[in-house]
């Protein structure tokens, strides 16, 4: 319960090292948080920035090196919250709660609860269910939660690992103002992310990890987005620069028609993929997109309208249905098959065409995820590794392996770089143009347009359930499409 | 690296090199580990007792008797791959067992419509169990509580409580208590199922969908597998073959015993539970099961023959699930769920 005697840092890391067999995951570490200012740590996957938040949280014990800190409270990106239950058993659960003659002692709770949501004006929320607030809200239920569980009453740092990945691009204000409100109580916050506009928007100071190594540890004011970018990479990604296909011109007929959808959020929208096309679909939260990718893809019935495929209508869940490549957003809980390896989430729409007498032949099966891992640059290369072992943007690659191995007459990826590092990105969209190229048809979403759009022949704005803006990327500048969406 | 081409899925790609061999020793071992202890109980008793373990008569006896076992788990494993728990498999044997003795005892239904009648009540239940578990998304241990209870009322109905004994034709009993090749007929059946369900789960299409829909049935589904079918018919396979293991049963005993399920019920799901430690650690699979059964038989036929009192077997059975889980936990790290609803 002492308070740890109040520095002039929340956090000190000096020369940390940190070795996995051969790997060396963290090399010679040290960077400073400041209290009270936001400092932001990107790198790629696999640059170190996990392995750090471990050390930091006493996961892992550095073999090197020495860190100096005060009290810290981590919030994941998985923010550990129960969705059926309400705010304040959210609030109360996973510490002693408060006693009253043997049982909960809900008033003293409520107090509690109200104190620590009131400047973020969620004292009124605290009777509702987990799951019926915005996911920003969540997430600041989530820190606030951390913090008031501090043991000695004055966190030096807080660690928010990839907090906006999951935010709708309108919510990431509300989540920043509360993280600015955090930090002028005098923590020291640490806010690991790969979304660099953040980076610039809200962090005093950053630090770059590459390989393992700091390559920069300073002011943001120091560097901007081109130059994070290189710091990261350590140099330009290839696929940077302009676009080198001509978009649009070889769009083919149709093969992903909806006519007249309604779903709780789309109203009477119809829409329409034509081979060869990458069609760009973006909006926020609640704007239909997330309702759209899947029942074109087949994988959710509309209310109403009829969807057909290749010129048929296409049902729910039949056969052909499956035919249609579909990469869901949630990777963790509705992409990857977890448990199962690298090459058994690759071939699970490929096995009926690797029998060899009736039996699936071990060698094809091999040959094929070894071929798609090659292709996809997915690391490491062994095709036996278990899916689970490889960063986000490589599971991505495998997800969206799995579907190019059939290759599909229609690819729905619903945001297809979300947590992925700038080369798997590059690679990913790559072979999403080669599949168009091939003659499929494509439509990726995203709520940041910025992300994919230069890689689109064609871009569609949902607002409302209904479409606010459809035309040839060429003519349009990301203003338009930004202020078609709100 | 630079060539870039949609090639396609059947093509092969270049140069297949034989798997990494690097720290194969760590990883394989395990996988083993299972052998290892058998042999080393085989090793132990015959060393203990020599005159009586290692004989062929008693080995002979403990895979006959264990043979009926064997299926039994092979069928509860088959719909645990997938997260789906039945638990009415002991008490669908114990009703194929009575009617396989009754029909024709008390109704005078000859052989083969015997046969085909009592797989049929299994696949009737498991079409039951797919129905309500499957398509109306009721949780599986609820359905099958409930039918299993259910059944159990009917075999009390069809028996009044009594073993049925009389009026088993030798033609049923002889396909118990034959053998082919002086293998006991139990025992190649028991060898034909796991066989078949080693081939359709290692090597068919079936086989994986179902260990996909074990690891997620979301990401399964939105990868195209048809997870209501593969789901269904798992279950209607097990109820199935937990009818046919009762019918087996009967074969061999020559009467039906309205009791006689409860025995069989925890036995089948430590063999199904061990195999997570054996071949494919973390995986429920059809040999490990096989092994699992025999390695905890033997272990208390060893037991037994040492002069072991009767208490000793559950205690053996259940120290050795608790210990082999435990160790495929190990094995498996904490990566991985080891399964499902854990």
């Amino acid at each position: 319960m002492t308070s740890s005697s109040r520095t002039s840092t929340a956090l000190r890391i000096h020369g940390l090292s940190k070795r996995f067999g051969a790997t060396l995951a963290l090399d010679d570490v040290s960077m400073t948080v400041e209290p009270g200012s936001i400092h932001a740590l990107i790198g790629l996957n696999g640059s170190g920035k996990s392995t750090l938040v471990k050390v930091l949280a006493g996961f892992h014990d550095a073999d090197e090196g020495d860190i100096e800190m005060g009290e810290v409270a981590f919030v994941h990106q998985d923010l550990g919250l129960l969705p059926t239950l309400t705010v304040l058993e959210n609030f109360a659960i996973g510490r002693p709660m408060a006693m009253r003659r043997g049982q909960i002692d809900w008033k003293a709770e409520r107090v509690r609860a109200i104190t620590a949501l009131r400047e973020f004006g969620l004292e009124n929320a605290i009777g509702r269910p987990m799951s019926s607030l915005p996911q920003a809200e969540q997430a600041i239920v989530a820190i606030a939660r951390a913090l008031d569980r501090s043991a000695s009453g004055a966190i030096a740092t807080l660690v928010l690992d990839e907090p906006t990945s999951a935010l709708p691009a309108h919510e990431i204000d509300m989540l920043a103002d509360a993280m600015r409100a955090f930090a002028a109580r005098g923590v020291g916050i640490v806010f690991i992310t790969h979304r660099l506009q953040e980076v610039v928007e809200l962090a005093d100071s950053l630090t770059v990890l590459r390989n393992g190594r700091v390559v920069f540890t300073g002011r943001t004011a120091e560097t901007d987005i081109p130059g994070m970018v290189e710091l990261m990479v350590g140099e330009a990604p290839a696929a940077a620069g302009a676009p080198e296909w001509t978009p649009s011109a070889h769009a083919g007929p149709p093969v992903l028609v909806g006519r007249e959808l309604r779903t709780d959020t789309l109203d009477a929208l119809d829409f329409e993929v034509r081979r060869g096309e990458i069609v760009g679909v973006f909006g926020m939260a609640g704007s239909g997109m997330e309702s759209l990718s899947e029942v074109l893809a087949g994988r959710a019935s509309p209310t109403s309208g009829e969807v057909r495929y290749d010129g048929e209508p296409l049902r729910t869940g039949s056969a052909r249905a499956r035919e249609v490549g579909y990469v869901p957003s949630d990777r963790p809980r509705r992409g990857v098959l977890p448990g199962l390896t690298v090459r058994e989430n690759i071939s699970v729409r490929s096995l009926g065409s690797i029998l060899r007498r009736g039996s699936i032949s071990a060698r094809a099966e091999r040959d094929l995820a070894r071929h798609w891992a090659g292709e996809l640059k997915i690391k490491p290369a062994d095709p036996d590794a278990p899916i689970l072992t490889l960063s986000g943007g490589n599971q991505q690659k495998a997800v969206l392996g799995r579907w190019l191995a059939i290759q599909p007459q229609a690819i729905v990826a619903e945001e297809p770089t979300q947590g992925v590092d700038v080369w798997a990105k590059a690679e990913i969209l790559r072979r999403l143009r080669l599949a168009a190229e091939g003659g499929a048809g494509v439509l990726l979403t995203a709520v940041e347009p910025e992300e994919i759009v230069e890689f689109c022949d064609r871009v569609v704005v949902l607002r409302g359930g209904r479409v606010t803006l459809d035309a040839p990327r060429s003519s349009l500048s990301i203003t338009d499409i930004l202020s078609a969406m709100h | 690296m630079t060539d870039i081409q949609n090639v396609p899925s059947t093509s092969p790609a270049p140069a297949a090199r034989p798997p990494a061999d690097r720290s194969a020793l760590l990883t394989t071992l395990p996988r083993f580990g299972m052998v290892g202890l058998l042999l080393l109980i085989v090793v132990v008793f015959s060393v203990l007792r020599p005159d009586t373990f290692p004989s062929a008569v008693n080995l002979r006896t403990v895979l006959v008797e264990s043979a009926v076992l064997t299926i039994l788990a092979l069928a509860v494993m088959i719909p645990l791959i997938a997260n789906d728990f039945d638990l009415s498999v002991a008490a669908v044997l114990g009703l194929a067992s009575i009617l396989a003795a009754g029909l024709p005892g008390l109704q005078g239904l000859p052989v083969p419509l015997v046969i085909v009648a009592v797989l049929l009540v299994g696949f009737l239940f498991g079409v039951l169990h797919a129905l309500l578990i499957v398509r109306f998304e009721l949780p599986s241990v609820v359905v099958t509580l409930g039918t299993s209870t259910l059944i159990g009322g009917i075999v009390l109905w069809y028996t009044d409580g009594a073993v049925l004994y009389s009026g088993i034709p030798a033609s049923l009993t002889d396909l118990g208590r034959g053998s082919l090749l002086g293998v006991p007929l139990p025992v190649l059946y028991m060898a034909i199922v796991a066989a078949v369900l080693w081939f359709v789960l290692d090597r068919r299409p079936w086989g994986r969908y179902l260990y996909a829909v074990g690891s997620s049935q979301a990401s399964a589904r939105l990868a195209g597998v048809d997870t209501a079918r593969v789901r269904s018919v798992a279950l209607i396979t097990c109820s199935t073959l937990a009818a046919l293991a009762g019918l087996i049963l009967t074969m061999r005993i020559g009467s039906g015993n309205p009791s006689i399920s409860s025995a069989y019920f925890l036995p089948a799901f430590a063999g199904a539970f061990l195999s997570l430690a054996a071949f494919k650690l973390g995986f429920f699979n059809p040999l490990g099961v096989v092994l699992s059964v025999y390695l905890l038989a033997i272990g208390v036929n060893g037991l037994t023959l040492l002069g072991a009192p009767s208490w000793v077997e559950p205690v053996f059975n259940g120290v050795a699930l608790i210990v082999a889980v435990g160790l495929a936990r190990l094995s498996v790290g904490r990566s991985r769920k080891l399964f499902g609803s854990a």
